[in-house]
C-alpha cells in the first residue's frame, strides 16, 4: 500500500495541473480579500444566486461552499489525475507488479481526500493571511469551521474519486464530476420538490440533504460552527468517505483494466 | 528435468458473445524464449493480458512458478501506452521504482542506458517516437529483475537498428540471467532469430507448437510453417 501511495504521490508532485490549481486558489483568495479591503464589493455566482460579499468573513466562509468554485477546481484535478490512468492504461503497471486492487483504490481515495482538503486549506490560509485575521484561526468558531471544512472537502474528494474510478474515460469522468459539483444544489431542489407530496418523504429527503456533502457545506458556510455542528460534520464526512470507498472497492475489483 | 515456469490450460475468453480464445494451452519452461505467432485479432494480446492478470474473467487456469521458488516476478510490455505521457522517461521509471519499493536511482540510470534512452531521460514521453516508447516500456519491465518477461509485439515502431538492439538485448538477458521470455511479433523472420519455441495461434487456438530445432531440421521457415498451419487447422 505504501509503495502505491508513494508512486501516486510522486506523480502528483510532478503534476503541473496541481500547482496551477493551487496557485489559482491562492490568487483567488488573495484577490477577493484585497478587493474587499479596497471596498470593492463583488460576488460569485455559479448557476445560482449571486453571492455578494459584504465583509471579509464572507470570503473566508465561501471556501466551504465547494460548489462556488473550489469544488470545480478539485473535480478537474482529481478526475484528470485518475482519468489519465485509464487514458494511458497505466493501471497495467500497478496490476502487473502484483498490487492488490484494494490498495490501488485506497491509495487513490486517500490521495483524493488529502488533495481536496489541501486545496481548501490553501484557500483558507491565504484568505486569512491576506485579511490579517490569521490569529482568528485559534478561536473556537474559526477552528471549528476549518476542521469542518477539511472533513467536508475530504468527503468531496472521496466522492469525486469514486466517480472518476468508475468512469473509464477521463473526459466523461470530468464532465460527471463537474456536473456533480455544479448541479448538486439544483439536484437538491428538485429532490425536495419531488418529495413534497408526503411529509414522511419530505422529512426523509431533508435528513438526507442535511447529511450530504452539499448540506454540510451549506451549514458550514452559513452560520458559526459550534462544537456540536463540527462533530456532526466530522461523523457525516467520515461516513460518506467510508461508504463511497466501500462502493468503489466493490465495483473496481470487477473491472478489466 | 526442466519444469514449466508458466502454464496456461484450456483458456477460453469471450467478449460480448464473440469467442476470442477458444481453447488455448501453453507450457513454457524456465529459460525458454517462447514466440507466439498469430494474425491481428487472433487473441495474442488477450492471452497476454490473461497471463499477466489484467483480465480476470476467463475460463481455464494459469499457473506461474516452479517448485522451491517462493515468488516469480512477471513483467510485461503489453501493446498499449502504459506510460504517463505528461512525465519524462526518468519520471516514469521513478514512479515505477516507487511501486516496486526501489529507492536507489542507480538502477534506473543503468536500465535507461541499457534501453538506449540515457540521453533523452528528461524529455517528456509525449514527445517520444513509438520506438522510444517501446524501449521505455521495456526498461520499466526490466526494472524489477523479472523471472518472466512478456512482450506483446515489442518490435512495433522500432527502426532496423532498434530491432537488432532489442534482439541482442533479449538474447543477452536470456543467456546471462536465464530470463524466460514470452514474445509475440508479426515479423516472423525476426522472431525466428530470437525464440527457441513457437506457438501458432489461429482462430482462438494454438494450432501448432514447434521448437526451433525442428524448423531448422525440416529446412523450412517459420513463415512457411505458419502459412501451412493456419490453412490446415490443428496439427501435432
Amino acid at each position: 500500500m505504501t509503495n502505491i501511495w508513494k508512486s501516486d504521490l510522486y506523480r502528483f508532485g510532478k503534476s503541473k495541473l496541481f500547482y496551477g490549481i493551487a496557485a489559482f486558489a491562492c490568487v483567488i483568495a488573495f484577490l477577493l480579500i484585497m478587493l474587499m479591503r479596497q471596498d470593492i464589493r463583488l460576488g460569485i455566482s455559479i448557476f445560482g444566486d449571486l453571492t455578494a460579499f459584504r465583509k471579509i468573513d464572507d470570503i473566508i466562509r465561501i471556501g466551504i461552499a465547494y460548489q462556488k468554485g473550489l469544488g470545480i477546481l478539485i473535480a478537474v484535478l482529481i478526475s484528470v489525475f485518475i482519468g489519465q490512468e485509464y487514458q494511458w492504461q497505466t493501471w497495467q503497471q500497478k496490476w502487473m507488479t502484483s498490487k492488490n486492487r484494494l490498495f490501488i483504490y485506497l491509495s487513490k481515495a486517500a490521495l483524493s481526500s488529502a488533495v481536496s482538503a489541501l486545496i481548501f486549506l490553501i484557500f483558507q490560509i491565504v484568505a486569512l493571511l491576506s485579511s490579517g485575521q490569521i490569529q482568528e484561526m485559534l478561536t473556537p468558531n474559526y477552528a471549528g469551521m476549518m476542521i469542518s471544512g477539511v472533513f467536508i472537502y475530504a468527503a468531496l474528494g472521496s466522492v469525486i474519486c469514486l466517480l472518476s474510478m468508475l468512469i473509464k474515460s477521463s473526459t466523461a469522468s470530468m464532465i460527471v464530476c463537474l456536473g456533480y459539483v455544479l448541479f448538486s444544489e439544483t439536484l437538491v431542489s428538485v429532490i425536495r420538490n419531488l418529495s413534497s407530496f408526503s411529509d414522511t418523504a419530505a422529512r426523509l429527503v431533508e435528513w438526507g440533504v442535511q447529511h450530504s456533502i452539499f448540506g454540510m457545506s451549506s451549514i458550514g458556510s452559513a452560520a458559526s460552527v459550534s462544537t456540536d455542528i463540527a462533530i456532526s460534520i466530522l461523523i457525516n464526512s467520515l461516513a460518506i468517505m467510508l461508504l463511497s470507498t466501500a462502493i468503489g472497492l466493490f465495483l473496481f475489483r470487477k473491472y478489466e483494466l | 528435468m526442466s519444469h514449466y515456469i508458466l502454464t496456461a490450460e484450456h483458456i477460453q475468453k469471450k467478449y460480448n458473445g464473440n469467442t476470442v480464445l477458444r481453447d488455448v494451452s501453453i507450457h513454457i519452461k524456465k529459460g525458454e524464449i517462447y514466440g507466439l505467432v498469430g494474425k491481428n485479432g487472433s487473441g495474442k494480446t488477450t492471452l497476454f493480458r490473461i497471463l499477466t492478470g489484467l483480465i480476470q474473467k476467463y475460463n481455464g487456469t494459469v499457473s506461474v512458478g516452479e517448485p522451491g521458488v517462493q515468488k516469480i516476478k512477471v513483467s510485461a510490455v503489453i501493446n498499449s501506452p502504459s506510460l504517463f505521457l505528461n512525465l519524462s522517461a526518468f519520471e516514469n521509471m521513478k514512479a515505477q521504482a516507487f511501486l516496486l519499493g526501489m529507492r536507489d536511482d542507480s538502477r534506473i540510470k543503468k536500465i535507461l542506458k541499457i534501453v538506449g534512452l540515457e540521453d533523452c531521460k528528461n524529455k517528456l514521453v509525449r514527445n517520444f517516437s513509438q520506438g522510444m516508447m517501446q524501449r521505455l516500456k521495456l526498461g520499466m519491465a526490466l526494472l524489477e529483475y523479472p523471472d518472466i518477461l512478456i512482450l506483446d509485439e515489442p518490435i512495433n515502431g522500432l527502426d532496423p537498428d532498434g530491432i537488432a538492439e532489442l534482439r541482442e538485448l533479449l538474447l543477452r538477458l536470456n543467456h546471462a540471467s536465464g530470463m524466460t521470455i514470452l514474445i509475440s511479433s508479426h515479423i516472423l523472420s525476426e522472431l525466428e532469430q530470437v525464440a527457441t519455441c513457437f506457438g501458432i495461434l489461429h482462430d482462438g487456438e494454438i494450432v501448432k507448437e514447434v521448437f526451433i530445432q525442428d524448423i531448422l531440421q525440416s529446412g523450412t521457415t517459420l513463415e512457411e510453417l505458419y502459412m501451412q498451419s493456419t490453412k490446415g487447422g490443428k496439427q501435432g
